[in-house]
């Protein structure tokens, strides 16, 4: 059993880049919850469109507080709350990045997780390897630490050091995939969060549509703790 | 119509109010047990109106309030989609007594919502136990109003400060078949009110008070474009100078011999035409 966990920040999104990409997916009877942004005023009425395309998924809308990554702990509240079982999760969301000239590209690329011809394999990974913990795309598959300085060539190198420390996460690898679109086990969420409540989490994140090309923030180091609550559970972080 | 007006019952009744032409909101009395929640999520996921429900806090539910727990479940609820918001802040209702530990409770939902993104958290309070005619509202137990009379704070205040708050009206009782014939009385006595002159002025001053609102919205969303348009800017001309320096110390700074020779490589290559070394005016690269 499959449960997707989608963030949709721009209103047309959903027609023009989702629903194409999660229709071939309901042959896996998924459960689907989608956040939408308070932002736009209209959230209201592409929440009625989306429910003419998928009736039974859960919506909900959320202020515009760390983009994707606070609608998917938000969403991860919600799927926590409704029991839902599941043995993995997909997040994803509509990740137009117009800030760089490759956005279109890196959005193909991560959404090559729920192609048709790749789910099989995943769920067969999965499967296979018990130690598989999170399944994204190879191309996103990065690893900013250096062992000799012990400090992480990012921006957000403080942010993480501090966030680590707090959620006593320690990851036995500091492997990511960038871009927070991948699978991941259900058990794996379930453990971290039931432990330190997603929304808390949400509550350090930055407002509006923040960047880390300058300065780091919480928001985009939880890009990485996301895979790293896997690897601080013994997982490993897998690129297809 | 001007008033809005609520009806305290279960999440099972929504199937009755569904029914109405004109529907009252829902205000479902919180009370939290852990096993009894994800039938409450599942169940205000199928209210389809924006606005549909509310939640009203009583004593009961104030003293259950003491856990991050049970404050997170209550924001929970007001992310979904039918949650009762005016302005980007969750409004909720209340019957409790005023106390230190009800102040305590709602000034830490109050520090938890502003936390999670919204503007603020609404609370309104029976009439009787506020002084802030903002947000309150009445409680109807089978007696007529004189909405007229009503009507003549919120527009005073209207004149005073530029802001409207329309009075809420809060069907108690004991069987929801009893709610709803209250909920047709005061239906039928603001019809009658519809024709006093306080009534149009209230709705006018209403309906412009949404239109503000709205543009106000639709304002700060051009400049929070703007905004990023500027930031994505910037973001870009950091990458092309990042771009143009790699060309100029991986290749510009190369001697132009060196840099011709490469040219006749990419010709014996087949990256490049042949006739283009010569002229301008033929096709230079094959894609």
């Amino acid at each position: 059993m499959i449960a997707i966990l989608v963030h949709i920040y721009y209103p047309d999104s959903w027609r023009k880049i989702l629903l194409e990409q999660l229709l071939p997916l309901r042959k896996y009877q998924p459960r689907v919850l989608i956040n939408l942004c308070n932002i736009n005023s209209d959230a209201n009425h592409l929440a009625s469109v989306i429910r003419k395309d998928f009736s039974e998924a859960v919506i909900i809308i959320t202020p515009n507080k760390g983009k994707d990554i606070g609608g998917k702990l938000a969403l991860i509240d919600m799927f926590l709350h409704l029991r839902i079982q599941s043995d993995y999760i997909i997040m994803l969301h509509d990740k137009l990045s117009p800030q760089a000239i490759k956005g279109e590209n890196w959005r193909k690329t991560l959404f090559n997780i729920i192609s048709p011809n790749l789910v099989a394999g995943i769920i067969h990974d999965f499967e296979k390897d018990k130690r598989v913990g999170v399944i994204g795309s190879a191309s996103f598959l990065m690893n900013e630490y250096n062992e000799d300085t012990h400090q992480f060539a990012s921006t957000n190198n403080k942010n993480i050091k501090e966030l680590l420390e707090r959620y006593n996460i320690r990851p036995i690898s500091y492997s990511f995939i960038g871009g927070t679109m991948f699978w991941i086990r259900t058990s794996i969420v379930k453990s971290f969060f039931q432990r330190i409540p997603a929304l808390n989490c949400r509550e350090t994140l930055e407002k509006g549509n923040i960047m880390d090309h300058f300065e780091g923030s919480y928001t985009h180091t939880w890009e990485r703790l996301m895979c790293w609550i896997a690897s601080a559970q013994n997982y490993s972080i897998k690129g297809i | 119509m001007l008033f809005s007006k609520w009806i305290v019952a279960d999440l099972k009744d929504y199937q009755e109010l569904n029914k109405l032409p004109v529907r009252p909101g829902l205000c479902v009395e919180f009370l939290y047990d852990e096993d009894s929640m994800p039938g409450m999520y599942q169940h205000v996921q199928e209210i389809i109106d924006p606005n549909g429900f509310t939640i009203l806090l009583s004593d009961n539910s104030i003293s259950e309030m003491n856990t991050d727990t049970v404050l997170n479940s209550i924001i929970t609820l007001f992310f979904q989609p039918s949650f009762y918001i005016v302005n980007k802040a969750p409004v909720i209702f209340t019957t409790a007594t005023v106390n230190i530990h009800f102040n305590e409770m709602l000034k830490k939902l109050k520090e938890k919502c502003l936390l999670q993104g919204f503007a603020d958290v609404i609370i309104v309070q029976p009439i009787n136990n506020t002084d802030s005619q903002h947000a309150c509202f009445y409680y109807i137990d089978g007696r007529n109003f004189n909405l007229n009379s009503i009507l003549e704070n919120p527009i005073n205040d209207y004149l005073k400060s530029r802001n409207f708050f329309p009075p809420h009206f809060v069907i108690f009782g004991d069987t929801i078949s009893n709610k709803l014939v209250q909920y047709e009385t005061i239906l039928n006595q603001e019809l009658l009110a519809s024709k006093t002159v306080n009534y149009k002025i209230a709705t006018e001053i209403y309906y412009l008070q949404m239109k503000i609102q709205h543009f106000g919205h639709k304002l700060s969303q051009q400049n929070i474009n703007e905004d990023n348009l500027r930031i994505y800017l910037e973001i870009q001309k950091k990458d092309l100078s990042k771009a143009l320096d790699w060309y100029h110390y991986e290749y510009e700074i190369l001697p132009i011999w060196y840099k011709q020779f490469g040219h006749i490589v990419k010709v014996i290559m087949g990256k490049r035409s042949f006739r283009s070394l010569f002229s301008d005016n033929v096709k230079k690269y094959k894609d």
